[in-house]
């Protein structure tokens, strides 16, 4: 049975009526960093859809409209349909599930690192909760599953920990171009595609793959931008060869110069403004 | 137009090592019940021509898998211009038939199904006749009770009580867009050598290129893999929503 109704939210977007209890789809270890999103279930326990905030015609301001799903869910029941459980812990409006694996963690004193320089204090209080062994932070709303660290942050806090993730797959992006070892490149290609800040970055991990003849950099490319013709590639490929022929010297911790995205043909160049609008839920849009 | 199936139950990483493809209930030797809606859910493999629409609350699938108009070659079947599911789900939606008994509903069926072999020229006239604009046949907006909605339908009572009118007469007890995207149905069982295109959340691109890859070693066809945006989870929604840009691609090439 379907109930509607409405719950409040307070002005700092927490929904004191709701609980994050899952997240949508399943992680595997070899797919992060990757941004989910959050499942809910109200007081009783049962799945709950937010389907408007207010102020709108129909739902008042300080106030979502929902849609909730009888029964409840049993403690540690599995969510009905791909998902993962998680928390609960308390919702928050335009809040994200974010996730981070081994292949972060192998890298954790370079993702320390771009964390002091770039993240915010709460990325830098996440990265450190990563670096070590505890199993959940309730401060931080974090928790471990197998391998795989799930954090339930803000949409700004998510996009911080991703420009962090992605300055470091960056740097070994580069390390294995230099090394020119096509085993290497091919994993740091496909690290890189997952976490792209912008087309640039697809155009690299594309690009590279093709150097190394691996016949997947054309899916990659094509679907990582949703550009299907080959045309529309060109310019964007075209500079990524040269940032290959030409790679970064090796890392040093220097906050990254501003990078203009290339403009290719009719499909335009998604802006790093463009990816942080991708980590707003639709609910706080 | 390709077939589109929505392994609803079954995730990517268990379905693309099946030795034989998509299976039907009575193929995998699970029982399946006398009665005659059983019979044709249990027998058969089912397929949408057109958008991805398929829903459950608890479907676990992570991917849409679109075979190509060649898969049903030598195959037997039916095909009929709505979701059987609509008429026949313990909940029934296809009004004004829902809610009569079951022999009428089987026989609401038997009078719009048709062979398989006959369905894409009817397919096409249909599509000639429903819309003016026939491209419109492929539109996935979020609200399932409009998107696609033909300009016109047989018998008109379809839309008088269902899709956008329907909702406002009955809200969601009457069928979205189910009761006007085509239903073909393959018997007993389809083999993996006519996938056209394999369609999974981006993080899982190169695991579907791998299942592709085998693909293509078992029937030297090689699918396209096609993803969501990157940020986007795949759910029966997201991946319903997206599925019109594919299949617009596909039929494009």
């Amino acid at each position: 049975m379907t109930t509607k109704g409405t719950l409040n939210v307070q002005t700092d977007g927490l929904a004191p009526e709701l609980k994050v209890v899952g997240f949508h789809g399943v992680m595997a270890s070899d797919e992060t960093p990757a941004k989910l999103g959050p499942v809910y279930a109200n007081a009783a326990g049962c799945l709950t859809r937010i389907v408007e905030v207010g102020p709108t015609p129909t739902t008042p301001i300080g106030k979502i409209r929902i849609e909730s799903f009888d029964p409840p869910l049993r403690d540690g029941e599995p969510l009905p349909g791909n998902g993962t459980r998680l928390g609960p812990w308390s919702a928050r409006l335009g809040n994200i599930v974010m996730s981070v694996g081994p292949d972060e963690r192998r890298k954790i004193a370079e993702l320390r690192r771009y964390a002091t320089t770039h993240g915010t204090a709460v990325v830098q209080q996440f990265v450190e909760w990563f670096a070590g062994r505890k199993l959940r932070s309730e401060e931080l709303q974090c928790e471990r599953q197998n391998e795989i660290a799930l954090w339930y942050c803000t949409a700004e806090d998510g996009f911080s920990l991703l420009g962090c993730v992605h300055r470091m797959v960056k740097d070994a992006f580069f390390a294995a171009v230099r090394s020119q070892a096509p085993t290497e490149m091919e994993e740091m290609a496909w690290w890189l595609s997952r976490a792209a800040v912008d087309d640039h970055d697809i155009y690299l991990a594309g690009a590279a793959l093709r150097r190394i003849d691996s016949p997947a950099w054309e899916v990659l490319v094509r679907e990582g931008l949703h550009l299907p013709k080959k045309e529309q590639w060109k310019e964007g490929l075209d500079e990524a060869e040269r940032s290959l022929e030409h790679p970064p010297p090796v890392a040093v911790s220097l906050p990254a110069p501003e990078r203009k995205s290339p403009v290719i043909g009719t499909g335009l160049s998604r802006e790093r403004s463009a990816l942080r609008d991708l980590f707003t839920t639709p609910e706080a849009a | 137009m390709p077939l589109v199936h929505y392994p609803a139950r079954t995730k990517l990483a268990d379905w693309s090592t099946w030795p034989d493809g998509l299976l039907s209930c009575a193929a995998r030797r699970e029982p399946v019940g006398a009665a005659r809606f059983e019979q044709l859910r249990g027998k058969h493999v089912f397929f949408y021509a057109g958008p991805s629409c398929y829903y459950r609350r608890d479907a676990v699938g992570d991917a849409v898998i679109y075979f190509d108009a060649s898969a049903e070659e030598g195959q037997l079947g039916g095909a009929s211009p709505f979701d059987s599911g609509a008429l026949e789900d313990p909940t029934p939606k296809l009004r004004p038939w829902a809610q009569t008994s079951v022999a009428s509903r089987w026989k609401r069926f038997q009078e719009h199904a048709m062979p398989l072999s006959a369905w894409r020229a009817r397919f096409a006239q249909w599509l000639a006749a429903s819309y003016r604009e026939p491209d419109r046949y492929l539109d996935t907006g979020p609200n399932r009770w409009e998107a696609g909605q033909p300009d016109q339908l047989q018998p008109p009572e379809i839309l008088e009580h269902n899709g956008a009118r329907g909702y406002a007469q009955h809200g969601d007890d009457c069928a979205d867009r189910r009761a006007w995207t085509w239903e073909i149905r393959i018997a007993d069982r389809l083999s993996f050598d006519r996938v056209r295109a394999v369609h999974v959340p981006a993080r899982q691109v190169r695991k579907a290129y791998d299942a592709a890859m085998r693909m293509r070693w078992t029937s030297g066809i090689v699918p396209e893999v096609k993803t969501l945006r990157r940020g986007e989870e795949a759910t029966p929604d997201t991946l319903y929503v997206d599925s019109e840009r594919v299949l617009r691609e596909l039929i494009e090439t």
